[in-house]
């Protein structure tokens, strides 16, 4: 995360720890394209960053749980 | 302030007999100072419902929290078949709260446990939650970043999951006399100086890459397109024949020392995270302690003895780095019962190691199906193949 944004692979990071690197990647990017955040956009600020991780928290089971968490996680940051 | 001072006790044999011996050793070192914990952790042998109500009756002013187990130790050594007490004295306020009904609703079951439970208490700065669960119920990391997520962000959290001596069927978690399945226990531990809590496994990957291509929640059916437990055979195929066994002939009670041989690893850059398989689901799924996704990436693990000594003392040395440095009084440990079965009789040297690195105080612990580790801004609660120090400065 840095001053201006926080890049996917950042917010891939929060989720990895609980889903490991590849499921977090994954989950991140097709939310990132649900919300409507194109491909070619890898810096999100902070407001995009949480509205991703909201997207991913409406995953039923530890993907969505995980996502809470990191989602709180971000916030306070 | 009171100074802290911790006892321990292990004991085998009829419950009864072991209540006593265990009520009388920790109240004897315990000498004037009262218990505001205990934590009993029990084998099948000694069940909890019927050691729990001896013990709470035993210390009617304490806080008794218990888990079944797959092996039990303290500072001298471990014993399968056995229970082992800690008992803390010092000044701490202790809150703790049960709640059954993880399997259905993880979260409703943390915030019944929570019910009641404050969230400061004043005068006592620091607080660590020692979270017990069920995990054959399936959801062990969910159950533990609710924990943290309602308790807040402040908040220290180590534990373990419940065994049942490897039989896989059945394990128990227990707050005084209730003893419960399905179930989860939290304790609040408000301190006037940090605890600490340290965690280390010592696992590395055995296999290439697996993609989890189908998943229901916490059981695994198919990985790379194929039965689950067809891809676990035959990708630890050579490792278990170096050990001298086939997995594919196991009659039912070994298949899950099997699997907790061979635990999956999630990547998480250059390190791996560690996900539990606990059963055989039918001929061909697998049933891990916590949601696996679809999509999931793993490699099956495995390690040396060396390793699981080596990581022990790790683990004991970051929970001292974490009060600082400051003497201790006692521990309570939380072992993956993977590293009893990799270790077999090297075992007493990793618990010698921890004692060493702890300062020779006591420490009583348990074997577990998963552990509970959780520092101020981590991601990630539940561990498996680690050991946990929770530790408790003088």
């Amino acid at each position: 995360m840095t001053e201006t944004g926080v890049s996917r692979a950042d917010l891939a990071k929060l989720l990895a720890q609980s889903l490991g690197h590849e499921k977090a990647t994954d989950a991140i990017n097709r939310a990132a394209h649900t919300v409507g955040i194109r491909r070619e956009i890898d810096l999100l600020d902070k407001k995009q960053a949480l509205a991703v991780l909201e997207q991913v928290a409406q995953t039923p089971g530890l993907v969505g749980i995980t996502a809470r968490f990191a989602k709180s996680r971000l916030y306070l940051r | 302030m009171r100074e802290t001072k911790v006892a321990t006790a292990m004991a085998s044999g009829q419950v009864e007999q072991v209540a006593a011996t265990l009520t009388a050793k920790v109240k004897g070192d315990l000498g004037d100072a009262a218990p505001v914990l205990l934590l009993a952790f029990a084998s099948t042998k000694q069940p909890l419902s019927e050691l729990m109500p001896l013990l709470a009756a035993s210390f009617p002013h304490s806080t008794v929290l218990g888990a079944s187990t797959a092996g039990e130790f303290v500072e001298s050594g471990d014993a399968k078949g056995s229970t082992v007490l800690f008992a803390l004295s010092g000044d701490y306020r202790i809150f703790a709260g049960a709640a059954t009904g993880l399997r259905a609703g993880c979260e409703q079951a943390v915030l019944d446990s929570l019910e009641g439970m404050p969230l400061q208490v004043v005068g006592y700065p620091h607080r660590t939650a020692i979270l017990l669960l069920d995990p054959l119920a399936g959801c062990s990391e969910e159950a533990a970043l609710m924990t943290a997520g309602l308790m807040g962000f402040d908040l220290r959290l180590a534990g373990g999951a419940a065994g049942d001596d490897l039989a896989l069927k059945c394990t128990h978690v227990a707050l005084g006399g209730q003893v419960l399945t399905d179930a989860v226990v939290i304790a609040t531990v408000f301190s006037k100086q940090p605890l600490g809590v340290g965690v280390c496994h010592g696992h590395q990957p055995l296999s290439a890459p697996l993609l989890v291509t189908r998943a229901e929640g916490s059981i695994v059916h198919e990985i790379d397109g194929r039965p689950a437990w067809d891809v676990w055979v035959e990708r630890t195929r050579q490792a278990t024949e170096a050990l001298g066994f086939d997995p594919a002939q196991l009659p039912a009670g070994e298949v899950g020392g099997f699997l907790l041989r061979f635990e999956a690893g999630l990547s998480q850059g250059e390190a791996f995270k560690v996900r539990a398989p606990l059963f055989r689901v039918g001929e061909h799924s697998i049933g891990f302690a916590c949601g696996i996704p679809e999509g999931t990436v793993i490699r099956i693990t495995e390690s040396e003895p060396h390793r699981q000594i080596d990581s022990a003392r790790e683990a004991a040395r970051r929970a001292r780095e974490q009060v600082g440095g400051v003497p201790l009084a006692g521990a309570v440990v939380f072992d993956c019962i993977c590293r009893n079965l990799i270790l077999k009789d090297q075992f007493q040297t990793a618990i010698a190691g921890i004692h060493s690195e702890l300062g020779q105080v006591p420490l009583a612990g348990f074997e577990t199906y998963g552990e509970i580790a959780l520092d101020v801004g981590d991601l990630s609660g539940f561990h498996n193949t680690t050991t946990v120090v929770l530790a408790f400065p003088k």
